[in-house]
């Protein structure tokens, strides 16, 4: 049975090394660029990874506003140059969108401790280009998982405004998802995903025939600041405790 | 004798002061500020060449412009402007996650103005938009006096062929 669910939720920035809450929960980030040149189109990689101390099932993560770097050139993308709405996307899946409304792809892993067992299942994730809200830019993330519950949510992401040194943030407020009545809620324990062309193909018709193409990504800046290009998230999880990643994007190594 | 003759001298020095005094009363009253500040009279700026006061002016402004030129994530559009001041435009941009960085310039005849905004910018499939303030920061040959702040841009970007449409309003002074 199909578990339709409608979320809001949030792509995270990635960043190595771990963050401890206050809680008992540990996050693991990691987040990189390729190709990684500066001043080129790139696709962006989002990780994170949330593990809770003593090998219990972490808390369910509710927000998730992720920072992201100053000086990125949006202008010159074509990423996402057609949208696809929530509800195409809860009705008829991937399928449901034109080709040319993919931003980015992915894969999620959930838990869900149920008796004495935790039921894990892995989820894919498709990043695409949402009608804006309040003239800010959303971006959907579709995650369907096929066994063993066949389920599908949509989070829209809005881009924000942010403060120096970011420019941009990435902010999702994610449902709690629960399962059986009186149990534990569904807990994301790791996310990731791209957003820019890799593995993302376009169509167009030109001269009566279709053709392929790959659109371009954002643009990384062409000047890399002292330490790399910082990134951070903020994590919000349903026990009330909190977690603030603070990293960098290395520079490009000079070639 | 000798006290009359101070009396006198009283009198003369006295009556000397108020003529004085009311000499500069009257010379004070018959100076506009302008010859004031030619002679350097104390408590006055020095003025020269003719007053004229700034004109006001609406600003409704179109413009279609397309673009000439990339310099790195720097995009450089060209058109004619619409409205209050019919002449080339040059439009310069760059933008970021939800801002974008505007210059422009007007050609106009006899001169020239220059201008700039940061407004928000945001995107929806194939078009992005802008709305946000631009000012005047100044202007050459007939333009010279050219100021303005906070004219409304509102403007969309097609991004498959960079096909820039814009509408500035407001006020300005020239």
């Amino acid at each position: 049975m199909r578990i339709a669910l409608l979320l809001t939720g949030l792509l995270a920035a990635c960043l190595s090394g771990p963050a401890l809450a206050q809680a008992s929960e540990l996050v693991t980030l990691s987040t990189g660029f390729a190709p990684d040149k500066l001043g080129a189109s790139t696709t962006m990689e989002f990780g994170f990874k949330v593990a809770a101390t003593g090998g219990a099932v972490p808390s369910a993560l509710i927000n998730v506003d992720l920072h992201l770097p100053a000086g990125m050139e949006l202008s010159s993308s074509t990423l996402g140059e057609v949208t696809c709405s929530s509800g195409t996307l809860m009705g008829d899946g991937v399928g449901g969108c034109s080709p040319n409304s993919l931003m980015g792809l992915g894969s999620a892993l959930v838990e869900v401790p149920i008796a004495s067992e935790i039921i894990r299942e892995t989820a894919s994730v498709a990043a695409f280009m949402g009608p804006s809200e309040n003239d800010h830019t959303v971006v959907l993330f579709y995650t369907e998982g096929v066994a063993p519950i066949s389920a599908a949510f949509v989070f829209p992401g809005q881009i924000l405004p942010d403060s120096p040194p970011y420019g941009g943030r990435l902010d999702t407020a994610i449902p709690v998802i629960p399962t059986l009545p009186g149990g534990a809620d569904v807990s994301v324990v790791s996310f990731r995903s791209t957003i820019g062309p890799r593995h993302v193909v376009y169509y167009d018709h030109r001269h009566g025939r279709r053709v392929h193409f790959s659109p371009r990504g954002i643009s990384i800046p062409t000047k890399c600041p002292p330490g790399g290009f910082p990134i951070s998230a903020e994590f919000s999880f349903l026990d009330g405790s909190h977690i603030t990643a603070r990293r960098a994007i290395p520079c490009p190594r000079r070639r | 004798m000798k006290v009359g003759l101070l009396r006198n001298h009283r009198a003369v020095i006295l009556l000397s002061l108020s003529i004085v005094a009311s000499g500069l009363a009257a010379g004070t009253a018959s100076l506009d500020t302008a010859a004031l500040a030619t002679t350097g009279f104390p408590g006055t700026s020095t003025l020269h060449g003719k007053a004229t006061e700034a004109r006001r002016l609406t600003v409704k402004e179109t413009a279609q412009l397309y673009q000439v030129a990339r310099h790195g994530a720097q995009h450089e559009e060209q058109g004619q402007g619409a409205g209050t001041f019919p002449y080339p435009l040059t439009v310069t941009y760059t933008a970021g996650f939800t801002q974008a960085t505007v210059s422009f310039v007007v050609h106009g005849k006899g001169g020239a103005m220059y201008g700039q905004g940061t407004p928000a910018y945001h995107v929806e499939g194939s078009t992005a938009y802008f709305n946000g303030s631009l000012s005047v920061t100044r202007g050459t040959g007939r333009y010279a006096h050219a100021t303005a702040t906070g004219l409304q841009l509102k403007g969309t970007l097609n991004r498959h062929n960079f096909a820039l449409s814009i509408k500035v309003t407001g006020q300005m002074s020239l």
